[in-house]
């Protein structure tokens, strides 16, 4: 039986050598498998794109390379993508993206695909866009979720800041964010949003239960 | 002083030290920048286009966790980023005296910017790194 861990290795085996349509021919063989989405995601895809950052920390890989396979990554989570039956229901707009600052997208562009599975309607931003120009499509849109993505410190002050625009411009508007884990941090957006995610598969759970 | 030793309290900060902070930290990165950059030791960087980008972006780094360590009284996030940043510096081939000196500064401006917190927080920041500085010149000269 293969493990978890061997298909992360294989992922990564590919990634890392540029294989594009070999990554394809993996996602491919492992829906057919059965394999879930939480392992697919968590075990393997969000644990391939850590490993990709560890081998650039320590200078086992060129930015460059480090890029290629990030973004070979990329393309498979949106080849995934392709695939989704959305849910019936319809839970209403999730806006999903990076904070102003932020360049970690891929798990963002992760939940997109689990949450349109789940029967909500995702908009999902990326990174690189400004403050201002979020708060306004928040506004315009009411969204009833807005998931956003902050991976390391000094992303904070514009994390505090966006989700306090988006509450006053979307009151209704429930805020996750995600990427965050350290108590001390939590503590200080905690004012701010409404619930934390520490994956993409637990935010679902977490949109799920402050939609209810 | 060693990385593994904690940042003091931030708790003496005031608002008003946070924006002068804010107005004033590409000064305190400059000055971070120019002390790697005049140390006749650390050449080498000035000459190697990847140590100089990677000395630059870490000092780049620094000062957003120094900010943000400050604005939310959080020293304990700015000694973990401290603490990452030696082996990745290691990792990247930077020799041991190189990253000496940089998580050096690093520290002397972070202790210097939250030892004396008050409107002439810049200045202080930067006396302290002057001062440190002499110090090692002094010790390297011994």
């Amino acid at each position: 039986m293969t493990t978890p861990d061997a298909r992360r290795d294989a992922l990564l085996d590919v990634a890392c050598a540029g294989e594009r349509r070999a990554c394809f021919d993996l996602a491919r063989q492992w829906e057919a498998e059965g394999i879930s989405a939480r392992e697919f995601y968590n075990d393997i895809v969000l644990r391939a794109l850590a490993e990709l950052g560890f081998r650039w920390e320590r200078n086992e890989l060129s930015i460059a390379e480090e890029h290629i396979a990030t973004e070979i990554i990329r393309e498979v989570v949106a080849f995934k993508a392709s695939a989704i039956r959305p849910a019936p229901s319809a839970k209403g707009i999730a806006l999903v993206g990076c904070v102003p600052g932020e360049q970690h997208d891929i798990a963002g562009l992760i939940l997109s695909n689990l949450l349109e599975e789940d029967g909500w309607s995702t908009r999902f931003f990326g990174q690189s866009v400004p403050k201002e120009d979020i708060v306004a499509l928040a506004a315009r849109m009411q969204p009833a979720l807005a998931c956003l993505i902050a991976r390391t410190l000094p992303r904070l002050d514009s994390t505090v800041e966006l989700a306090r625009e988006i509450g006053a411009a979307s009151p209704r508007t429930r805020i996750i964010v995600g990427g965050i884990d350290s108590p001390a941090l939590r503590s200080i957006l905690r004012p701010y949003v409404h619930g934390f995610a520490d994956c993409p598969v637990t935010a679902v759970t977490t949109a799920n239960s402050l939609a209810g | 002083m060693d990385v593994a030793d904690a940042i003091p309290t931030l708790e003496t900060v005031t608002a008003d030290d946070i924006e002068a902070f804010h107005r004033e930290r590409e000064k305190i990165l400059a000055s971070v920048r120019d002390r790697l950059a005049r140390d006749a030791e650390l050449d080498f960087a000035a000459r190697d286009l990847p140590s100089a980008r990677i000395a630059a972006e870490c000092a780049k780094i620094f000062a957003e966790n120094l900010y943000v360590s400050v604005k939310y009284g959080l020293p304990g996030a700015l000694h973990d980023y401290l603490a990452w940043l030696r082996p990745y510096l290691a990792a990247h081939a930077l020799p041991p005296s190189f990253i000496a000196k940089m998580l050096s500064a690093f520290q002397c401006a972070a202790l210097a910017f939250v030892a004396e917190p008050s409107n002439e927080i810049v200045s202080a920041a930067l006396r302290g790194l002057r001062q440190a500085d002499n110090s090692r010149t002094r010790e390297g000269g011994a």
